[in-house]
């Protein structure tokens, strides 16, 4: 304790100093990582919008930051206007008809600002010059002549959202198609004679329609027939026709039917009794046929026993066909 | 019922302008320690002694802890989410500007916070006050003032020492149960720190500093007559303390965002 007292100017001023190396070593190693010492190179860019862009953003060639954002401002045309810097350690990157580009992720996963150099050996532009953006004509005229070192391939996101150009030019030529199909069906629609196939069928179809006119004609006269078979209606159920007939015979048709049903109800009468008396029988026969399936077991058994007795055993003689006392007669005899 | 409640509200207010005033003074008073430095300036190695140097301890091994355990969870799962740099960023924001310095000015509320008010207590009621009175020096200035820049200061490189610990310390820890290149991690942890990180670092601890200082000394100073009043002083003093910090903390986190 003594000890710490005597030397605690020393163990405070130790305590003081190592705290500031550390805050010294750190602002150093941030300081060369992040080029805070290099010397800078003011250039200027353009963008139709500010989305996605904030002061100190930095600006990476092949995954590598060769500057940042310095400031950006809306100019008189609604266009947004940024001034960038280029670390010195990479100013040879950028060369004349470099671009930049505003890389926004749709996904919300960040983005970027990435530099294209020029496809040249030229050195770097003057310092304050202007470098085009992607999102204006004179940046993307110069992607899209190969002008600068803009590498194919990237991120899955960037792959997808490279295609969709390309699907929407095959997009407007599908919509052209249908657009002139439309105007071929028209056409035919209208009549026209040199309309294709579509024509053709078009015709096919009319003649299909004339001969269905043809049909419905037949069809008219045959229901006009069916029309005249109606007065055989009048001539069958009138009073001289059959059904008058039957009704004029004094009832003598209708005694007969009368009759027949009368015999065939008596008859019906008698097979109700029959099955009446067969069902007051039933418990009867039920009883004896009871009796006579345990007769039969009982006799079953009895016939067992005699089979199994030994002193029966081949004592019943196998029947045999005794000839006729009265001798054959001629007319058996075969000749 | 409305008069208790008009007298509390009183009183209140009173406690609250003597507070200001309090601090106003011990500010005031600060400025003009450079003049006073001769008797004071030994009160004020002392102080960072016993606030700084002997919570070093303590400090380092919480840091390092804290830092350890990001370090590998981080290695194990961040990969997986498939944001390994994450690491970095999630370093510097729970240690640099978070932890450190909320977690410093715990330690020092408990260690040196409650030790301030306990000896300026016992210092009013064995009249020392009175004695420093007598031969005309002012007891805030004489004893407030070195206290007030030594646990500030010593809040401050406290501070340093649980990022350096937190930050490089735990590397070393962590090394042992996944290793990993030191300059890559570096380079990362570099990369990823802004400088509105360390800013708000350095405000925090100040902050966090000036409030523990000042309420220690206020309630110190507050004790009257009884011992009794000392550990009562104490406690309002540790909690005071705590909660003046967590709101200095949602202010600064707020207005630095």
């Amino acid at each position: 304790m003594t000890f710490k007292f005597r030397y605690a100017d020393r163990i405070v001023g130790i305590f003081i100093l190592v705290a500031l190396l550390f805050v010294l070593f750190m602002l150093v190693i941030a300081g060369v990582n992040r080029q805070w010492f290099a010397h800078k190179y003011h250039y200027h860019t353009r963008f139709t919008s500010a989305d996605g862009l904030s002061v100190g953003m930095s600006i990476e060639f092949r995954g590598v930051e060769v500057g940042s954002i310095k400031s950006f401002s809306l100019n008189e045309n609604n266009t947004v206007d940024a001034d960038f810097v280029i670390y010195e350690s990479y100013l040879n990157k950028l060369r004349p008809r470099s671009v930049i580009e505003l890389a926004s992720n749709p996904l919300g996963l960040g983005g970027g600002l990435n530099l294209y150099p020029g496809n040249n050996e030229e050195p770097p532009p003057a310092e304050g010059s202007f470098i085009p953006s992607t999102q204006f004509p004179e940046g993307k005229k110069l992607v899209e002549d190969k002008m600068t070192l803009k590498e194919e391939g990237g991120d899955m996101v960037s792959e997808l959202l490279a295609t969709v150009p390309e699907l929407l030019t095959h997009i407007d030529q599908t919509v052209v198609s249908v657009n002139s199909l439309v105007m071929t069906l028209d056409g035919s629609l209208q009549g026209d004679p040199e309309a294709g196939p579509v024509g053709e069928i078009l015709g096919d179809a009319q003649g299909l329609l004339g001969e269905a006119d043809t049909l419905v004609g037949t069809i008219n006269s045959l229901v006009s027939d069916l029309e005249q078979a109606e007065n055989l209606l009048p001539e069958l159920v009138g009073t001289e026709g059959v059904a008058g007939g039957f009704l004029s015979d004094n009832s003598d048709f209708y005694g007969r039917i009368t009759g027949m049903t009368d015999e065939v109800l008596v008859s019906l009468n008698n097979l109700a009794s029959l099955t009446g008396s067969l069902s007051s029988f039933s418990p009867q026969l039920d009883l004896i046929l009871s009796k006579l399936s345990v007769t039969l077991d009982r006799a079953e058994d009895v016939m067992e026993g005699l089979k199994n007795n030994p002193l029966l055993k081949g004592g019943i003689e196998e029947y045999k066909t005794v000839p006729s006392a009265g001798g054959s007669s001629l007319r058996d005899e075969e000749f | 019922m409305v008069t208790a409640v008009g007298r509390w509200a009183r009183l209140k207010f009173a406690e609250f302008s003597e507070a200001i005033g309090f601090f106003l003074f011990l500010i005031k008073e600060t400025f003009f320690f450079i003049q006073k430095r001769r008797i004071g300036l030994r009160v004020l190695i002392m102080q960072i002694f016993f606030t700084g140097v002997e919570a070093l301890s303590v400090i380092a091994l919480i840091s390092l802890g804290v830092g350890a355990v990001l370090i590998v969870q981080g290695n194990n799962i961040l990969p997986l989410l498939g944001n390994p740099d994450l690491l970095y960023q999630i370093l510097i924001v729970v240690i640099m500007r978070e932890m450190g310095p909320l977690v410093t000015a715990f330690i020092i509320t408990a260690r040196s916070g409650s030790a301030i008010t306990t000896e300026l207590g016992n210092m009013v009621i064995s009249h020392e006050m009175e004695a420093y009175m007598s031969v005309g020096i002012n007891p805030i200035s004489q004893l407030g003032v070195p206290r007030l820049i030594g646990v500030t200061t010593a809040m401050i490189l406290l501070n340093v020492y649980f990022n350096l610990f937190g930050l490089l310390g735990s590397y070393m820890v962590a090394h042992f149960i996944s290793p990993f290149p030191f300059r890559e991690y570096m380079t990362g942890l570099v990369m990823q720190m802004n400088i509105l990180d360390v800013i708000s670092s350095f405000i925090k601890s100040f902050v966090f500093g000036i409030i523990i200082a000042v309420v220690s000394c206020y309630h110190g100073f507050k004790v009257n007559l009884a011992v009794t009043e000392v550990p009562v002083r104490t406690i309002r003093s540790i909690g005071t303390s705590i909660v003046g910090c967590i709101i200095a903390d949602v202010i600064i986190i707020t207005a630095l965002r």
